[in-house]
């Protein structure tokens, strides 16, 4: 015993193994604080509405659950339907207030957990597909915990670290001849042993419960008794699996790897003898099988790796069609039970086989205990013959005049000298010049039109820049089996119209899939909203983009994302700093996006509006949706023109309004107010 | 100085370990380009009457060569009745047909399509698209010129040059250059051999404590620290080169042919905006040497960290951890247009695709000089300011300076022990 604590001392102290082992732990926690996202951002945003649904049909698929979701969906569809009905017949002074109030806030009560449902219904959705093993439940903390299958390197290199040394240590400085001419020699030897395998047992344990920890405490880890087919990642998996059961055997083979690798490390200092050998072995052991095999052959070869890696095992099968013949390829085929047993069978053996080799390559060879280890050797040369371990943004300076962004007009704008039209013959961006009647092409770029360099989605104007929003794809094996093979890549760039200068602001990757020498794996999909963005809009700090049904804010700075609880079925304006949009009762509101404090414009009630830098221009519904003017603080409110409208948009002193009677767009020219149909 | 260099070769290099270890590594290598055409070429399904493979080779001496419009009419009258007869999707799909080259109308259609129609219809759009670019080029020149934007003028003019003159005029097999240009797998052999063996340069002195030895030594401090250095670069450049030959060459056998070296490398679908007009074969020349530097650079760091070590264990695992973390930084930034991020990363002179496969300029001072002009001059001196602090660093034999007096008197004293 007192041979293993002077390992464990000179382990953790002298060789600064404390140090280390808890700078990995330090490490590990802090990575998951500052990198972890929540794999459904909507489910956690609005956390609260989803889970007063959830309560309600958490667990097994039924058919009463079933016909509540699907009558809840119809009910809020109906309430939807009725609120703009009342609102239409309140505004055209059909019905009184009190009747209005009342039967809007009856709807109100049914609709206000409309954003969790929405979110419950995608994921019974998700349930329907395989009602046997698709449960309902808050999936962001298993999904986090489960769903990761990147080799833990942070992991490896500790392990290195302080495996290595264990015997290497006493061969560089010779004293393994000594140690093993001692009496309890053997004994020492028994205890490095031990301790190694302690130390990949515990740092692999407590890796796995830090994990646990983090997620249970992030978001709560509920359910454990439910499939692990509840999670879309594991969906296609076809054994039985709890979702406990399931972390229990990950972290188990996990650990399994560990102790794998340690034994190959301890094998291979007995061995080689050399730090540097020994070293550049297992790196190659463990890191060339990563990047030179297919997923399917990892998994069929008894490698440390392997184990490492063990999340793939419960994923199943995963197919694709070739692009060329169209035929199915299997790019991942599924791991039976008896599979697994056989690897772990073989690593087992393998393992003994190799502890029994360490042991008698350091046997005290003077001892009498030597006489006894006649039958070990002779397995231990059996064992010899077993398969070995190894299977074999740039942040541009904040612009100071922000230019005012309306999105029913996101395909035009005035910038400096120049205006941007959208071509619709040419589907392009053009910057027009009216002094000089020049235009020019909006992307500069020279590759513009002949290569896939981008196509330009959406444009912002602010002073004299001009932003554009550009989606390209990157692509390079064009055979399925490498799935990065291509890459959808949103740029936004600024050009300044005086100079035509052009710098990119910001660029991310919108699809997951990467690949770094050749090995493929996916990220989160944190960015796929911006393939589905209609517009956006940005300021010093943060860039806006908005779809149909979302608004997220991305900080410029650390690109954090946050959802925007806006709705999104009108139209919406910014003015460098306040979001203008129209809540449901119709009422304008401006959303201060530094403080996320949103203040009504009580007597705004519009249907549609357009912002300018002195007025708000918008369609009254208390007026018969007749066009209307006030200031920017809502005072002032005015009529200026006594035709009512579906759609209104300014430009140069002239509103251009779409007439509700005819639905023909016309336009007025503010100082003399003369009508002229388009 | 020269045997000094000899000796520390022979050091470096002749180890049994090392050497076995670029065979295994050799071996690996040459298994995975084969795993490589088994995996992602069309042309792999046998040697028979009806294979691809057969079949395109019986085609190739019609349609390669000088592209012509008398070849261009010969492959669309192959391709548009077939393309015509499938298209509805109802032409029979059995896998024996006789009146078929490869047993199959659709299967026909697709080897037609994949191996000569897209190619060759690449081949002879390119240069109508170079051209359309060589002339946005000279007008964004002259639009530049007129705002006084030095810069873009220049940085137009460099583009103009570059596509004025591109054309591809020949149609050859280019599958095996597609994907030995996309192989990246021989950097990461090549990083652990250089992790392995450049550690051991001055830690294998230290543990046996002959360090203390040499500064003793009147060809010790200076110049063994140069020899070790010339040797360390020596065996970079050497290891890197080798599995360069070796990746074109395991390729080459691999997909059984050298077809494709005299085109252009723009030739290559994900080269087509290149930033460098060479031959493909030339290019595989150019990608050596770049990678070649690359690596030397990486290693002359990993020697600087090394030197501070008494033993391979800590060094390792940094040079381990740093090649790593560079690694994933320049992934994540080879997708992305920002050119600084990716010039000073010597992952981009390893995976050198990512420099030259793309026209992306730096900004030096109102000039625009190329990234992969810029990666090379910065991986250059970031290898030359590491070598000189690895000589800064390293213990000076103050005794031999000092005229060999003290030395001698050292050395004296210890006969005298």
């Amino acid at each position: 015993m007192q041979s293993f604590i002077y390992e464990l001392k000179k382990m953790l102290i002298y060789r600064r193994g404390f140090l280390i082992i808890s700078s990995f732990l330090l490490f590990s926690l802090l990575w998951l604080v500052m990198t972890d996202q929540p794999q459904n951002r909507e489910m956690m945003q609005y956390q609260e509405e989803y889970s007063w649904y959830l309560k309600k049909v958490t667990g097994a698929h039924t058919q009463e659950k079933a016909s509540y979701l699907e009558q809840e969906a119809q009910r809020i569809n109906s309430a939807l339907n009725t609120q703009k009905k009342l609102l239409d017949l309140y505004y055209a002074g059909q019905i009184s207030e009190e009747e209005f109030q009342s039967q809007y806030a009856q709807q109100e009560e049914i609709i206000k957990r409309k954003d969790g449902f929405e979110v419950l219904y995608d994921q019974y959705l998700y349930v329907c597909e395989n009602k046997e093993n698709h449960y309902f439940l808050q999936t962001n903390g298993w999904s986090g915990l489960l769903s990761q299958n990147v080799f833990p390197f942070p992991l490896f290199l500790v392990l290195l670290l302080t495996i290595i040394p264990i015997f290497c240590s006493e061969y560089n400085c010779q004293m393994d001849g000594l140690i093993r001419t001692m009496q309890n020699g053997n004994k020492n030897v028994l205890h490095k042993i031990l301790l190694a395998l302690f130390t990949a047992i515990f740092l692999s344990m407590a890796e796995s419960a830090l994990r646990f920890l983090f997620f249970a405490a992030k978001y709560g880890l509920p359910h454990g008794d439910y499939p692990i087919q509840s999670i879309p990642y594991f969906g296609d998996y076809s054994q039985t699996l709890s979702l406990m059961g399931g972390y229990w055997t990950i972290s188990a083979l996990r650990c399994f790897g560990s102790i794998i690798l340690t034994v190959l490390i301890l094998l291979l200092s007995v061995l080689l003898k050399k730090y540097a050998l020994t070293m550049l072995v297992t790196a190659a052991s463990t890191i060339l099988p990563y990047i030179g095999l297919t997923m399917t052959q990892i998994y069929h070869l008894p490698l440390p790796l392997t184990f490492f890696l063990s999340t793939n095992f419960f994923i199943g099968s995963i197919y694709d069609s070739d692009p060329l013949t169209g035929e199915q390829v299997t790019i991942f085929k599924e791991i039976s039970h008896m599979e697994l047993s056989v690897l772990s069978a073989i690593m087992l053996l393998s393992c003994i086989g190799a502890l029994m080799l360490i042991w008698k390559k350091n046997l005290n060879h003077f001892s009498i205990a030597q006489k006894k280890g006649r039958y070990y050797r002779r397995m231990t040369g059996s064992l010899c013959l077993l398969p070995l371990l190894s299977g074999c943004a740039n942040i541009s300076d904040q612009p100071n005049d922000i230019a005012i962004y309306n999105s029913t007009d996101s395909r035009s704008a005035h910038t400096g000298e120049y205006e941007v039209v959208f071509d619709d013959e040419t589907q392009s961006y053009l910057l027009y010049n009216q002094a000089k009647d020049e235009t020019l092409d909006l992307n500069r770029s020279v590759f513009a039109k002949n290569t896939n360099t981008g196509k330009i989605r959406s444009i912002f104007c602010s002073g004299q820049y001009v932003y554009y929003l550009q989606l390209r794809t990157e692509s390079y094996i064009d055979r399925v089996g490498i799935y990065n093979s291509t890459a959808e890549i949103v740029s936004i760039i600024e050009l300044n119209t005086e100079t035509f200068e052009q710098q990119i602001v910001f660029e991310q990757m919108a699809t997951p899939g990467r690949s770094v020498f050749g090995v493929e794996y996916q990220t989160d999909d944190k960015w796929g909203f911006i393939l589905e963005t209609t517009g956006f809009f940005l300021n010093g700090s943060s860039i806006f983009f908005h779809s149909n049904s979302s608004i997220r804010k991305v900080d410029r700075e650390t690109n954090q994302i946050s959802i925007i609880d806006i709705p999104m079925d009108k139209n919406i304006a910014f003015d460098g700093r306040n979001i203008f949009y129209i809540d449901s009762l119709s009422m304008l509101i401006k959303y201060d996006t530094q403080n996320a404090v949103h203040t009504s414009y009580q007597d705004v009630i519009a249907y549609n509006f357009f912002l300018t830098e002195q007025k708000i221009y918008f369609i009254n519904r208390t007026d018969d949706d007749k066009i209307y003017v006030c200031d920017l603080d809502g005072s002032n409110i005015q009529k200026i023109i006594d035709v009512p409208a579906i759609y209104l948009t300014f430009d140069n002193n002239t509103i251009y309004f779409t007439a509700k009677k005819d639905g023909q767009r016309y336009c007025v020219d503010i100082e003399t107010g003369d009508i002229i149909q388009q | 100085m020269k045997k000094l260099v000899r000796y520390e070769l022979v050091k470096l290099c002749c180890k049994r370990a090392l050497l076995l270890a670029i065979l295994i590594f050799s071996i690996v290598n040459l298994i995975k380009i084969q795993d490589v055409y088994r995996s992602y070429s069309y042309l792999t399904n046998g040697s028979e009457e009806q294979s691809w493979d057969k079949v395109y080779w019986d085609f190739y001496p019609q349609f390669s060569g000088e592209i012509t419009s008398e070849k261009i009419d010969n492959l669309l009258s192959l391709y548009r009745p077939l393309e015509e007869k499938t298209g509805d999707l109802t032409a029979s799909t059995a896998t024996d047909d006789p009146d078929t080259y490869t047993g199959n109308i659709y299967s026909d259609r697709n080897l037609l399509y994949k191996y000569y129609v897209k190619p060759m219809n690449y081949f002879f759009e390119y240069q109508r698209a170079a051209l359309e670019v060589a002339t946005r080029a000279r007008e964004n020149s002259a639009f530049y010129n007129a705002l006084g934007n030095d810069y873009e003028e220049r940085k137009n003019a460099v583009i103009y040059n570059l596509f004025s003159s591109r054309d591809i005029s020949t149609f050859e097999y280019t599958e095996m250059y597609n994907y030995y240009l996309n192989y990246d797998f021989s950097s990461a052999l090549v990083l652990l051999l250089c992790l392995y063996g450049i550690v051991t340069v001055f830690v294998n002195e230290k543990e046996t404590q002959m360090n203390l030895l040499l500064i003793t030594n009147p060809n010790g401090g200076v110049k063994t620290c140069a020899a070790k250095v010339i040797a360390a670069s020596a065996f970079i450049v050497g290891i890197s080169l080798w599995f360069s030959m070796l990746d074109f060459f395991g390729f080459a056998a691999a997909f059984h042919t050298f077809e494709g070296g005299s085109l252009p490398i723009y030739a290559i679908s994900n080269f087509e905006l290149a930033s460098i007009n060479v031959s493909l074969f030339q290019y595989t020349l150019v990608s050596a040497i770049v990678r070649a530097i690359g690596f030397w650079m990486l290693g002359m760091v990993m020697l600087l960290v090394a030197m501070f070590f008494r033993t391979a264990l800590i060094p390792f695992v940094i040079n381990f951890s740093v090649a790593l973390g560079l690694i994933l930084l320049g992934a994540s930034s080879a997708f992305y247009s920002a050119a600084w991020s990716k010039i000073w990363n010597p992952y981009s002179l390893l995976v050198n695709r990512i420099l030259f496969g793309k026209i992306e300029f730096i900004n030096l001072f109102g000039y625009p000089i190329l990234s992969y002009q810029a990666a090379i001059c910065i991986s250059v001196m970031i290898g030359i300011v590491a070598v000189t602090m690895i000589f800064t660093t390293y213990s000076r034999n103050k005794y031999c300076r000092l005229g060999g007096i003290l030395c001698k008197v050292l050395f004296t004293n210890l006969k005298r022990c």
